[in-house]
């Protein structure tokens, strides 16, 4: 009140002498110096609350500091934001910053991570170096993008980046795009993808993600048959019908770039140590990523569910992979299966590889007549016979369950999200049915894991696994072509979604 | 041969996985068809209906999306791909002389269930039925079919 009367005796000083006042009656004079000292009062409110507002903001940057829309990035002159982006665009260095994701946040990005340790009873792990019998391994950082670009149009790709990132070339040591596909979204029944696209043989080689898998180690099968993780460039269909009241029909359909079955000097690449894992193009010679023939290959699965938890998938593989002028396919069929019953989980899946006169030169550079049995060829146990063909499978067991009593010692760490899990797996593979030389081949291996998981939430996992190998093959033994061995590992592993 | 071993024990999981598991809850009343019917219609009236055959007693509705149970994405909770569920019901309606059989059936489905971006986890998975809405369903059946008069077996 008191501020109120010194501001209306300043205003009626302040008010310039019109001798209209004279005209003015007492209440219209009234009205004008009240406005007039309401107005004061505003205006020294505003003053006080900005010095309020200033002595309020922190001294120094906040972490983390606000971000505002990125198309204020291209606003450098009026109306310039209303130019869409394309060659037309004028800006600095700032321009690389003017792409859709930004612009428009549609972009989601994120990955996975492992790590693990590993001690096994023979020193087996470590080739090239005669083999060491424990270590720690980060197999995988694996960061991805993922977009919804419209409605219709989404995006997603996935760099890997395996064993930290070495400088050394020519080992299984990767950094590349394992998929990058564009879908164009027609309807449910019907849709296109193309990019590098993940192969549907089998399941795991679909959901291969270490999170998502409750033991450390891949099934033999989808390393050795199926060469997990495959994945090449093409394009095709998918799509998802309802043939009845609880089923589902799932289809996947590519033609992709083939497989690379053979060196530059026309040895196979296809042998007992590594079946096919050779075949992928990621890893092969070629270095322009194209086809090493004119020939493409097919790929398909179809995967019927007659109901929730219940799935099973038929899947297969054709494609030329020898060099033109040569016709030697590779076909790999699997079948898959998943069986969901409350906490009871029984998955698995079965391969069969063919490669086509994979066991006879294609070529004279081999050092053979074309036509002529190969032998002393690497990675083949015996005579050195590339194989042509191969088989294996594994059945795996998950029962998920969480004490009560864990739940009420701690409820935040054991409580609801979190989860226990444990596994047993049965693994198989020969990678060599054609080897009669009584070793059993180097890829004639089987394995039983047991393993016990902890998942705090959904995302991340926690493993440990005991492996117990019956018939195990150890690349570092003395006499340089491996030898036969019963072997058995603890693996420890942690692997979470980010 | 161990495969085949392999591949009948699938096929025998697979054929009692369907005598076992079909999730759906059957309701009797003794009721005349054409009531029964028309009690089956009315129970999803708030829904796009897909199929009516009233001769083969089905009736399937289109896919409704609806907001799920909320769901954060990865270790740092953040919020991924939504929560989008979608809704489907069919029921089947039965008649056996003077008694009919409801048979209610929600499929319910998740978008991006779990993981990453996989080319498999970007689109709708099938998860559990809503017991809820099955039941919302049932109720608006039984209480047409009472109101004509009809009893439950």
């Amino acid at each position: 009140m008191r501020i109120r009367s010194i501001l209306g005796a300043l205003v009626i000083a302040s008010l310039p002498v019109i001798p209209a006042w004279a005209e003015m009656t007492p209440e219209e004079i009234k009205k004008m110096v009240d406005e007039a000292v309401k107005q004061r009062l505003e205006e020294q409110q505003r003053r006080e609350g900005g010095m309020e507002r200033r002595e309020e903001a922190p001294p120094g940057a906040q972490y983390p500091v606000p971000v505002g829309p990125m198309t204020d990035v291209k606003v450098e002159r009026p109306g310039e934001e209303r130019v869409p982006l394309s060659f037309g665009s004028t800006g600095s260095g700032r321009l690389v910053y003017a792409k859709p994701f930004v612009a428009a946040p549609k972009a989601i990005v994120g990955g996975y991570f492992d790590i693990q340790y590993r001690s096994q009873s023979k020193g087996s792990i470590e080739n090239d170096y005669g083999g060491t019998s424990n270590g720690f391994d980060q197999q995988r950082f694996i960061p991805f993008i993922y977009a919804d670009v419209t409605e219709h149009v989404k995006f997603a790709s996935e760099m890997e980046i395996e064993h930290g990132i070495r400088e050394e070339t020519g080992s299984p040591n990767e950094v590349s795009l394992e998929f990058g596909f564009m879908d164009y979204l027609i309807n449910e029944k019907v849709n296109l993808r193309a990019g590098i696209i993940l192969l549907p043989i089998g399941k795991f080689n679909l959901l291969h993600d270490s999170p998502l898998n409750d033991l450390t180690d891949r099934p033999l099968v989808s390393q050795y048959v199926i060469p997990s993780t495959i994945s090449e460039t093409g394009a095709g269909i998918y799509g998802t019908f309802y043939p009845g009241r609880t089923s589902k029909l799932d289809y996947e359909l590519y033609v992709t770039t083939g497989p690379c079955s053979y060196n530059n000097d026309g040895t196979p690449r296809i042998n007992e140590a590594g079946g096919t894992m050779d075949s992928r193009q990621r890893t092969c010679p070629s270095t322009d990523g194209l086809d090493i023939n004119n020939g493409k290959a097919w790929v398909g699965r179809l995967a019927y569910s007659p109901m929730l938890g219940v799935e099973v998938g038929g899947s297969s593989y054709y494609g030329n992979g020898a060099p033109n002028g040569s016709y030697n396919s590779l076909s790999i069929s699997a079948i898959d299966w998943t069986f969901q019953r409350g906490p009871f989980e029984l998955i698995g899946e079965a391969a069969w590889a063919y490669a086509r006169g994979n066991s006879r030169s294609i070529s004279s550079s081999t050092g053979f007549p074309v036509g002529a049995l190969l032998t002393a060829q690497p990675g083949n146990s015996g005579l050195g016979i590339p194989p042509q063909r191969m088989n294996g499978y594994y059945i795996q067991g998950n029962y998920h369950f969480m004490p009560a009593f864990l739940t009420k010692l701690s409820p935040k760490r054991f409580g609801e999200g979190s989860t226990l899990t444990a596994v047993i797996r049965y693994d198989r593979v020969n990678t060599d049915l054609d080897n009669f030389n009584g070793t059993g081949g180097f890829g004639n291996l089987q394995q039983i894991s047991f393993g016990l998981n902890y998942r705090p939430i959904e995302d991340a996992v926690f493993k440990i696994s005991y492996q117990y190998q019956p018939m195990a093959f150890n690349p570092n033994a003395n006499s340089g072509l491996g030898a036969r061995i019963h072997d058995n590992a603890l693996v420890i592993s942690a692997a979470t979604y980010f | 041969m161990r495969i085949g071993s392999v591949v009948l024990i699938i096929a025998s999981l697979s054929w009692s996985g369907c005598a076992s598991l079909s999730g759906s809850k059957d309701q009797f009343y003794v009721c005349s068809y054409d009531v029964a019917w028309d009690a089956a219609v009315l129970s999803v009236k708030d829904r796009p209906v897909q199929v009516a055959d009233k001769d083969k007693g089905v009736i399937e509705t289109n896919w409704v999306e609806v907001e799920g149970a909320e769901r954060t994405y990865g270790i740092f909770d953040r919020e991924g791909f939504g929560n989008r569920e979608r809704t489907r019901m069919s029921i089947a309606v039965k008649r056996l002389n003077d008694v009919v059989s409801f048979s209610v059936l929600e499929t319910r489905q998740r978008w991006h269930l779990k993981g990453g971006v996989g080319q498999q986890s970007t689109r709708w998975w099938p998860i559990d039925p809503s017991e809820e809405a099955e039941a919302s369903v049932t109720d608006r059946i039984r209480k047409t079919i009472n109101e004509k008069g009809c009893v439950t077996t």
